[in-house]
C-alpha cells in the first residue's frame, strides 16, 4: 500500500498525529509531516483512521490491496 | 455475541452498566428525526446523519451560511480569517495554526494553564464556593489572549470587557421569518442593542486592542498581532480578527469545561476513573463528553453548486440545489446509531465507535476546511483543569447550573453553576 500525503491540501487539523503520532508529526509550522515512510505493519490500523478521519482528506491510498508494504510520503499530489 | 436485552446493547461490546453514567445535559428537545437528509418546506435542507454530514461539510460546493457570515458578505468590508473561504481561508489559517498545534501549547502555554489552575484551586480552598462560569472564562482565557497578544491593556478588567460583548451575542436574534424563506439565518438587530454592542466594541479595542497593536508594532512577539502587522493588516483588520478569535476561542470551550465538571462531580465512580486513567483514556472519555454535550447544535452551509448526496440506508441519492441552505444537525449526527454503538445519549466513557475512520468526537468539532482549529487546546485546558478540581478532597456541586440558549451560535450557555468543598 502507497499512502500519499498532500502538505499543500493539508489545513493544520493534527487530527492525523492524534490519531497515529508514531508515524505523523507536524512541523513548525503544524504542517503534516511522515515521521517513517515504512512504518510497521502494525500500525495500519491507525494509519488508516488517520487518513479517513482527516477533515480535507489530503491523504490519497494507492495500491490498497497490496497490504505487505506500506509506504508513506510527502508528495503534493492535488497539483 | 450476548446481547443486554434490558439495554439494547451488545455486552461484549461495552463493558460500562450505561445506567451508572450520566445522560445528555444540555440539548434542547428535538423531533424524532425520519430521514438523515431533509428538504422543509422552505426548501432548506437538514442534514441528520453522520456520513451526509460529512459530505457535505467535507464538499467543496458549500460555502459557510451561519453566525451572521451571510450578512457580513453584502455589509462589511472587513471578513474575519474564520469567515473566508477557499484558497485564501486556507493559507490564512496555515500561516496562524502554528498557534494552536501540541508543540505549541507544550512549549508555550502549558506553564500559564497551570498557572490559573493553581489560582482557581487557591480561590475554591479560600471561599469554599466558586461559580465555575467566570472562573472558566479566566482559565482558557489565559491561553487564547496570549495566543492573540492581547497583553498590553490600559485597565484591568479584560476578561469583563470581552465577557459584557459576549452575554449581548444572544440578543442578536435570528430572523426566523428569513430562515423560514430560505435566506439563511440573518440576524435581527434592535438598534438601542446594536448601538450598546458598537460601545463596548470600541472600549475593547481602546482599552485592550489598541495598546496591544502599538506595542508591538514597536517589539513584535510571537503572537496572532504580530503575525497580522507583517502581513500588513491595519488596525481595523487586527481588531476584527482580535474579536472573532477572542469569542470563537473562549465561549465553545468555557461552556464545555463546565458541562464536563457538571458530569463528573455528580458521577463519582466517572470521577474516580477520570482521576486513575492513563493520558489516552482521559483523551477519549473528554471527545465522549464532548460528542454527548456539543456546545454548537447547528452548522450551516450554502450550496454553491449542485450537491449529490448518496444516503445509505436507503440507498438513493438526492441533489441539494444550488442556492440551498444547509443545516447540518450536529446533536443528531452525534448520536446516529449507524457510526455511535448503543445508548447514543448517555456517556460511555469505554465508547468505541461502530464506524472506521471516525473521531469520538464525532461532529461536535466540525469537519472540512472549517474544522475547529482550537479542539486540542480546548481539551487540553480542560484536562488539566479537570484533574486539579476533580482531584479536591470534598469538591462537590452546590447548585446546578442554568441551561439557557444563545441562538446566535445556536449553543448551550451554563450559568450560575456553583461549587464547593466541605470544611
Amino acid at each position: 500500500m502507497r499512502i500519499r500525503v498532500s502538505t499543500q491540501r493539508c489545513i493544520v487539523s493534527g487530527v492525523c498525529v492524534q490519531t497515529c503520532s508514531e508515524v505523523f508529526a507536524q512541523n513548525d509550522d503544524g504542517v503534516v509531516h511522515v515521521l517513517d515512510e515504512h512504518p510497521s505493519l502494525v500500525h495500519i490500523k491507525e494509519i488508516q483512521q488517520a487518513v479517513l478521519r482527516c477533515p480535507v482528506q489530503a491523504f490519497l491510498i494507492e495500491d490498497q490491496e497490496n497490504t505487505t508494504d506500506l509506504t508513506i510520503i510527502e508528495d503534493n499530489w492535488d497539483q | 455475541m450476548s446481547t443486554d436485552t434490558q439495554r439494547g446493547y451488545p455486552t461484549s461490546q461495552c463493558p460500562v452498566d450505561h445506567d451508572h453514567w450520566g445522560h445528555q445535559k444540555t440539548a434542547r428537545p428535538q423531533e424524532p428525526v425520519t430521514s438523515p437528509v431533509e428538504c422543509d418546506e422552505y426548501g432548506i435542507w437538514h442534514i441528520h446523519g453522520f456520513k451526509e454530514a460529512r459530505m457535505v461539510l467535507r464538499s467543496r460546493s458549500v460555502k459557510q451560511g451561519g453566525a451572521g457570515v451571510e450578512r457580513l458578505d453584502k455589509t462589511s468590508v472587513v471578513k474575519p480569517f474564520i469567515y473566508m473561504e477557499g484558497k485564501k481561508h486556507q493559507e490564512y489559517r496555515k500561516q496562524t495554526a502554528r498557534f494552536f498545534t501540541p508543540k505549541a501549547v507544550s512549549s508555550n502555554y502549558q506553564h500559564l494553564i497551570e498557572q490559573q489552575v493553581d489560582e482557581f484551586i487557591a480561590t475554591i480552598k479560600r471561599k469554599k464556593q466558586v461559580d465555575l462560569y467566570p472562573l472558566s472564562h479566566a482559565l482558557i482565557g489565559s491561553v487564547v489572549y496570549k495566543i492573540i497578544g492581547l497583553t498590553n491593556s490600559r485597565l484591568p478588567g479584560m476578561q469583563d470587557r470581552v465577557d459584557t460583548f459576549i452575554k449581548r451575542l444572544p440578543d442578536m436574534q435570528p430572523r426566523y421569518d428569513a430562515f423560514e424563506k430560505g435566506k439563511g439565518n440573518k440576524i435581527y438587530l434592535n438598534p438601542f442593542h446594536f448601538a450598546e454592542i458598537q460601545l463596548r466594541l470600541l472600549v475593547f479595542y481602546l482599552l485592550d486592542v489598541q495598546p496591544a497593536i502599538q506595542n508591538r508594532r514597536r517589539q513584535p512577539e510571537d503572537d496572532l498581532i504580530s503575525h497580522l502587522l507583517s502581513e500588513k493588516y491595519n488596525d481595523l483588520k487586527n481588531f476584527t480578527e482580535c474579536i472573532t478569535f477572542a469569542v470563537a476561542g473562549i465561549q465553545a470551550p468555557r461552556e464545555f469545561m463546565c458541562a464536563a465538571a457538571w458530569h463528573f462531580l455528580e458521577q463519582p465512580e466517572l470521577r474516580a476513573r477520570y482521576l486513575a486513567a492513563s493520558d489516552k483514556e482521559r483523551d477519549c472519555m473528554l471527545q465522549e463528553l464532548v460528542r454527548l454535550e456539543s456546545v454548537v447544535e447547528r452548522i450551516f452551509r450554502r450550496a454553491i453548486e449542485d450537491i449529490p448526496v448518496y444516503i445509505e440506508s436507503t440507498h438513493t441519492q438526492v441533489t441539494i440545489p444550488k442556492g440551498a441552505l444547509i443545516v447540518i444537525h450536529v446533536y443528531s449526527a452525534n448520536s446516529d446509531e449507524c457510526v455511535v454503538s448503543g445508548n447514543p445519549l448517555q456517556l460511555c466513557p469505554a465508547r468505541e465507535l461502530k464506524q472506521e475512520g471516525v473521531s469520538n468526537s464525532v461532529m461536535s468539532f466540525g469537519d472540512g476546511n472549517h474544522r475547529c482549529p482550537g479542539s486540542h487546546i480546548a481539551l487540553r485546558v480542560t484536562d488539566i483543569f479537570l484533574r486539579r478540581l476533580l482531584a479536591l478532597e470534598g469538591i462537590h456541586i452546590i447548585k446546578q447550573p442554568d441551561v439557557a440558549w444563545n441562538d446566535f451560535l445556536t449553543a448551550y450557555m451554563l450559568r450560575n453553576f456553583i461549587v464547593g468543598i466541605s470544611s
